[in-house]
């Protein structure tokens, strides 16, 4: 595997994780090399129920750990989100092959970077937490995987990836820039986002990828009153100075998980410097994308949705949809699904 | 990966059909019920109104093992006239970048699942008969066009099957030796083999107005004739898709009700008992043993879920009714 490092904040090659230039020192900590300069924790867990897990899944293996204790603590959906290699299945529309360097931000439990390591080169998960990355390497170490490294990272906020240029054919964002701009305050949310996704373009390959799956702003599950990431209803599809409003009202902080629409993801994209984005509807959702539909393609959405439109189990909200596709112009049908969809993926090249 | 092989297709000219340069889009389609599966996608060629291939891509390099069981099956049953337009047709077996890829047309139909998870919802019988019916008429055929005239050992899996339920503790010692010893006699009768497809979950169903297709060939082999016969009505009655039902009941119903669906099967079996070229000699009390049988190897496969835990219950009810 390729160690290469870099100085996050200057870019000039490590030595045994020394920085000459501007002679910052790294650490390694339980053999994972940690460049980060600040804390910042975010996971379903509290750091005293990761230890917990940790020290049950040396002894009996994660997915015991994470079936018996993370269950026990949490939700059981956190199992399968967890646990679940078909999450990964997003890798139908990306260009892996055996020869991909892939790195995955914000890697949570690892359940999309272990299903995808035996199909790639190397796999490098980065994160803010280091209990999840410790997780991981347990998991991979365990389910023999091992194209797999793990580094601790600042919050992408900053910017400060501590790899080398053109290094990734693949970089993956999994649920994960909807958090960005949350752990800064210095600029504005969406500037923040446009700071790590350059950064990002930064160490993809001039032929790289970048993968984002993420939620619809104006999902039709947020109009039905669903929790946004602020975890109070509307705030995603309401005006952001209302949406921070709300949220400095009840919470005491502004509203900085920002979500787009289609076209929004487009311009953040390309203020970033991608090329253009393929765009994607997944169903149910990113999070679990059973179905993976072509986003510019009318007729296959349409074609979809009516062979599928069974799935959806409220009735009054099926009935709706069978009526549009069954009365619209197939343009407007298609057009309608992508504007109010769960969540998108988008393929975007680095373009350099 | 499936737009790159999309792409490696047209520049090798593997599909004439595909060979122009307007962009194709794909559909991936949910095969996380498929153990390891490949992935599947559907191929859209530019303005049409329905995709025209379904491509399979291995997920590793080295899980070829389902592709290649699938294509070959398309390849032998593509001989027996009477299933043409029922089954894909194999288009292209090849390797991108050393991941296996195949392609076959795409049938049209939406799944069977969804037809009958709705039927279920809306207690609507005679619709279920509707659906259900095609299926066994085309299971006959395929049963008829393929009987080797040879025979084997019935239900290997099932010594394996009651391993599982012992190891993992799902029905107490007393059921599981009651199960063997209907079961082990059975065992050591042969059984006239036919191409079985082996996976008739309504999910691998796609239903027509005027018909139905049939995919997913990966766990095709020589079986029982019995075995489709069973699984399409453990998996679409007993267990429908994504419902909660009290399938306990509908154990016994399937042996003694006069509903319709209860009545179907049992007039579908019937007709594979009577003296036919595939089942000889199955009388209705082996008969119902081998659904026994084929129904613990079902919650077996099942896995985890409400299927397990309602083992010991439809046991008990199978064991009271073959006394
Ligand atoms: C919703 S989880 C997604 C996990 C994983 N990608 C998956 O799909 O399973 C969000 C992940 O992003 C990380 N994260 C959240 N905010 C972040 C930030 N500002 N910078 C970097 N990582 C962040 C969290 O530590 C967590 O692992």
């Amino acid at each position: 595997m390729n160690d290469l490092y870099v100085c996050p904040l200057c870019h000039a090659p490590l030595q045994a994780l020394h920085c000459v230039a501007c002679n910052r020192e790294f650490r390694t900590q339980h053999e994972i090399p940690d460049f980060s300069t600040r804390d910042h924790y975010w996971n379903q867990l509290s750091p005293e129920q990761m230890e917990v897990l940790l020290e049950i899944s040396e002894a009996y293996g994660y997915r015991y750990g994470i079936e018996k204790i993370a269950g026990l603590f949490k939700d059981p959906y956190l199992i399968q989100y967890a646990l679940d290699p078909y999450r990964a299945d997003f890798r139908a529309i990306l260009p892996i092959t055996p020869e991909t360097h892939v790195l995955d931000l914000g890697s949570g439990w690892g359940a999309v970077a272990c299903a995808l390591a035996p199909s790639c080169c190397t796999i490098t998960v980065a994160d803010t937490n280091p209990y999840n990355l410790r997780f991981i390497r347990m998991r991979a170490r365990q389910s023999g995987v091992n194209n797999l490294r793990a580094v601790r990272i600042d919050p992408l906020d900053d910017a400060r990836l501590p790899f080398p240029d053109n290094t990734f054919g693949v970089v993956l964002l999994n649920g994960v820039l909807e958090y960005v701009g949350s752990a800064s305050q210095d600029v504005s949310a969406e500037e923040a986002q446009r700071r790590c996704l350059r950064e990002i373009r930064r160490v993809l390959r001039p032929d790289g990828v970048l993968y984002v799956g993420i939620e619809n702003r104006y999902s039709y599950r947020y109009f039905m009153g669903v929790r946004d990431h602020s975890s109070l209803r509307y705030t995603s599809i309401l005006p952001r100075p209302i949406a921070s409003l709300m949220t400095r009202l009840r919470q005491g902080r502004p509203y900085r998980t920002y979500t787009y629409s289609h076209q929004g993801y487009r311009s953040l994209l390309a203020s970033a410097g991608f090329t253009p984005p393929e765009i994607y509807i997944a169903y149910p959702s990113y999070r679990e994308p059973r179905f993976i539909l072509p986003g510019d393609n009318d007729q296959a959405i349409v074609y979809f949705v009516r062979r599928h439109l069974s799935y959806i189990r409220r009735k009054r909200l099926r009935h709706l949809i069978e009526a549009m596709i069954n009365y619209l112009p197939l343009h407007l049908s298609g057009r309608a699904i992508r504007q109010i969809c769960d969540s998108y993926l988008l393929v975007a090249g680095a373009g350099k | 990966m499936s737009l790159a092989i999309l792409r490696y297709i047209r520049r090798r000219g593997l599909i004439p059909e595909l060979s122009s340069d307007q962009p194709l889009s794909v559909i991936k389609l949910n095969t996380s019920t498929l153990e390891g599966g490949a992935l599947v996608s559907l191929v859209f060629p530019p303005n049409a109104s329905h995709p025209l291939y379904a491509l399979r891509v291995a997920r590793h390099p080295e899980q070829r093992q389902g592709l290649d069981a699938n294509y070959a099956a398309l390849q032998a049953l593509s001989r027996v006239p009477v299933l043409e337009g029922t089954i894909p047709r194999p288009v292209v077996r090849d390797a991108f970048q050393g991941i296996p890829f195949t392609v076959e047309t795409c049938l049209e139909g939406s799944p069977l699942a969804i037809e009958i998870a709705l039927a279920d919802t809306e207690s609507d019988e005679q619709r279920l008969v509707h659906l259900l019916e095609p299926v066994c008429t085309w299971l006959w055929k395929l049963h008829t066009s393929t009987a080797t005239g040879e025979k084997a050992p019935f239900l290997p899996s099932i010594a394996g099957t009651l391993k599982y339920f012992e190891r993992h503790a799902l029905l107490p010692t007393e059921d599981i030796r009651a199960l063997q010893s209907y079961l082990t006699p059975l065992q050591s009768q042969p059984v006239p083999q036919v191409y079985s497809h082996n996976d008739m979950h309504p999910n691998n169903l796609l239903y027509r107005p005027d018909g139905i297709g049939v995919v997913d060939w990966e766990r095709s082999a020589p079986d029982s004739p019995l075995r489709d016969l069973f699984m399409l009505f453990t998996y679409a009655y007993l267990f429908p898709p994504d419902r909660i039902v009290p399938a306990e009941e509908r154990y016994r119903s399937l042996w003694t009700d006069t509903t319709p669906v209860c009545q179907l099967f049992r007039s579908t079996l019937h007709r594979y008992m009577s003296p036919s070229p595939i089942v000889q000699d199955l009388d209705p009390r082996r008969a119902f043993c081998s659904f026994l049988a084929h129904t613990a190897v079902a919650i077996r496969e099942t896995g985890p879920g409400f299927a397990r835990e309602r083992l010991p219950a439809i046991t008990r009810i199978l064991i009271a009714e073959t006394r």
